[in-house]
């Protein structure tokens, strides 16, 4: 007998666009195609338009041995739900076939069955139900289900009293007690604060070295990279890549699928001409110099900002703003501040190019925004650009990653520490 | 022992051309594998993977219960009060105003004894026909026999209908109605109804999935099936060469089944017994069928 535990054979799944309606056009769809005939027009009846389809997946194959953990990564609608969709028999694909051997647990969300009217208590038998284990299974566990989720005080509570939190520990804890020799993840781990977070990680690195196996869906590559062996590249519903989990992960920072990181800003720019300065564009490029939307944490990133200056000015700077994605703006640094005295200098018309270099380590996980200016500070503004670029930052290494730790704080530097005995006991 | 999830294990798994495929394929990676394949035809009702979830299906049930009285003062007295309330109303307006006649039987004895099989019919035709989109959140997460949840809906009718059978037992003491022997045929009109409900119930659930019309249309039909049905009028105000023609509504059947075992009146005649046992079974037989070809989609276009 083969160790392949999962395989799936050019599986395609296929969506109809439109509301949905293809095979039921509404009364509304009939009159209005009626009316457009009467008059004879040129228009296409609705129902045409309705019936165009997309491949939400188109020819996945692949194989997981038994004890592989294998994540599956992509852009939001690349198909990585559909996929487990599809391998939890929640939806048939249109085309090809998978096989699964053993048991299988689904979590494409936690939570499932929960009911805002019944006690904790009765939601973990609810909710185990759902995921397929018994009523046996849920007692043995219970205990522990208690514990994982710290609700012993609010067990006979209606779950609509908890906190968000509450509520969504609980629901990792049922989820997290599954026992099932194939287990189907999705994104579950997107919720729920940091320290919370790090707890079902390590609960789900249990749960891979107790040799079970695993596909798990997620947008967060660090924790692809730390628990998973082997990883799928999806995009437009193919696979781009399947292999080894770091080359896997390089393919997809390494800007093969999306170019975004740059900006061209001139053509952006609204009422009259700038007549002084104007910003022309901004770029973001990687350690080894690429053009990029994504970077990586632990190597950092250039920023380079073009500008056309049109007419001789003195005192001008180009600011730079980082954002985060909670809307909080992370640093603020312009050309000027290495060199303060350059401030006199005068700059004549002609194209220039400046840049800076975003040190690694800085950055937390997420997406950022940069937002660029040109001013001749305390006199007027030449040209602005809010949110001229936005790039993510992703975190396949850093300290804080590395120690699983939830940390807090807007940026995650590795700060140098001394220490020095002052005293010592001996024995 | 351990209750594995049925497409684990060939024995348990959907018992259709599935599993037997694989067996000759060269890319098969074992014969106890589960194959998942794309949209087939499934025609059989599939008793064996229902049963292998009947604990989910126990907690559909319990939670819809548990949830149905939940922070209501009277709590499950409802279940009695509302059957009780319409048998006070109909008794006025029909019995007292209208002058309606009630073969001799006193009119709230017979107006509740026809509400009973009624609102167990009507109970369950309303939970099962909108159980899969108030089920939408389960259907579009995880996988169990989709059959589970409109049969779980059944639990609420069949519970409150035992709460009121405990009020009926109380009102025929109190009008000191002798038990008679035929009272044994009760559970036969009890599974009509339960059938017919269940039959038209599979249908407006599998069709409300894509066409929510269905579920705006379910209260109103509802209600002319209670005009069309003997409750407020006894059997006996039709000429009786269409008693036979009128069983093609199973529910003049129970509703005068009913009465008949309690009270000797009336009756059915075999011929709209066997017409409504035909019409129930029809539905129900057809009602599993089209549940089942279309619940592979449930999850894409509800």
């Amino acid at each position: 007998m083969s160790d392949v535990v999962i395989r799936a054979k050019n599986i395609g799944k296929q969506y109809a666009l439109g509301d949905g309606q293809r095979w039921c056009p509404s009364v509304q769809t009939h009159m209005r195609n009626a009316i457009a005939s009467y008059r004879d027009t040129e228009e296409t009846p609705a129902s045409e338009t309705e019936n165009k389809v997309i491949w939400a997946l188109n020819k996945v194959s692949f194989d997981v041995r038994r004890g592989e953990v294998l994540g599956i990564i992509g852009r939001n609608g690349s198909g990585k739900s559909t996929l487990l969709k599809i391998l939890s028999r929640i939806t048939p694909p249109t085309t090809g076939w998978a096989e699964l051997v053993g048991r299988v647990g689904s979590l494409l969300e936690v939570g499932t069955g929960f009911h805002p009217d019944l006690t904790g208590r009765d939601n973990i038998y609810m909710n185990g139900a759902v995921l397929g284990m018994t009523t046996r299974e849920i007692d043995k566990q219970f205990g522990a289900i208690v514990t994982f989720a710290e609700i012993e005080t609010f067990l006979d509570t209606p779950v609509k009293r908890y906190s968000s939190g509450m509520h969504m520990r609980l629901a990792f804890a049922v989820a997290a007690h599954l026992k099932a020799d194939i287990l189907l993840v999705d994104e579950v781990l997107a919720v729920g604060d940091a320290a919370f977070q790090q707890k079902c990680l390590s609960k789900m690195d249990d749960v891979s070295r107790e040799g079970r196996t695993v596909l798990l869906v997620s947008h967060n590559i660090a924790s692809i990279l730390n628990l998973c062996s082997t990883a799928l590249l999806l995009d437009h519903g193919e696979v781009l890549a399947y292999g080894g989990v770091r080359n896997v992960v390089d393919h997809y920072l390494s800007g093969s699928i999306s170019v975004h990181g740059e900006t061209l800003l001139h053509s952006q720019h609204e009422g009259p001409p700038r007549q002084e300065l104007s910003l022309e564009a901004i770029r973001i490029r990687d350690s080894h110099g690429r053009v990029t939307g994504s970077i990586d944490a632990i190597r950092g990133c250039t920023v380079e900002v073009d500008y056309a200056v049109h007419r001789e000015i003195r005192g001008g700077q180009i600011s730079l703003e980082l954002w985060n994605g909670e809307g909080v703006c992370v640093l603020c640094t312009t050309d000027l501040d290495y060199c303060p005295e350059s401030k006199s200098t005068a700059r004549l018309p002609g194209l220039y190019r400046v840049s800076c270099r975003l040190e690694p380590t800085w950055f937390r996980a997420g997406r950022y925004w940069i937002s660029l200016g040109a001013s001749i500070p305390g006199l007027r503004t030449l040209d602005e650009a809010s949110h001229a670029i936005s790039f993510e930052v992703v975190d396949t290494g850093s300290i804080e990653h590395k120690l699983a730790q939830g940390r807090r704080g807007i940026i995650a530097p590795t700060i140098k520490w001394s220490a020095t005995s002052l005293s010592t006991v001996s024995t | 022992m351990k209750l594995s999830m049925p497409h684990t294990s060939p024995s348990m798994a959907n018992p259709t051309n599935a599993v037997m495929k694989n067996i000759d394929d060269p890319d098969s990676i074992g014969s106890d594998a589960f194959r998942i394949l794309p949209l087939q035809q499934v025609p059989a009702i599939g008793f064996r993977d229902i049963w292998a979830y009947r604990e989910l299906l126990y907690f559909l049930a319990w939670r819809d219960l548990k949830v149905r009285y939940h922070q209501t003062i009277l709590g499950i007295l409802w279940a009695v009060l509302k059957p009780c309330s319409m048998m006070v109303v109909f008794s006025v307006f029909f019995g007292w105003l209208g002058r309606i006649p009630s073969d001799g039987i006193p009119y709230p004895l017979f107006i509740f004894s026809a509400l009973l099989p009624w609102q167990l019919f009507a109970h369950t035709l309303s939970g099962t026909s909108h159980s899969l989109v108030s089920n939408q959140h389960l259907i579009t997460k995880v996988y169990f026999p989709r059959l589970i949840i409109p049969i779980s809906a059944m639990a609420i009718g069949l519970v409150d209908f035992g709460i009121a059978l405990l009020v009926l037992v109380a009102m025929l003491m109190y009008y000191h109605v002798p038990i008679l022997p035929q009272i044994l045929a009760i559970p036969v009109f009890m599974l009509l109804s339960i059938a017919t409900a269940l039959g038209v119930g599979l249908w407006a659930s599998a069709l409300n999935v894509r066409h929510r019309d269905i579920g705006h249309a379910i209260p109103f039909v509802t209600q002319l099936w209670f005009f069309a049905t003997p409750v407020a009028y006894p059997i006996s105000v039709i000429p009786a060469s269409w008693h036979a023609w009128y069983g093609i509504n199973p529910m003049a059947s129970v509703v005068e089944g009913f009465r008949w075992a309690l009270f000797g009146s009336g009756g059915v005649g075999s011929h709209m017994l066997i017409f409504s046992l035909f019409i129930s079974s029809t539905l129900l037989l057809s009602g599993f069928y089209v549940f089942r070809r279309t619940e592979q989609t449930f999850a894409d276009v509800v």
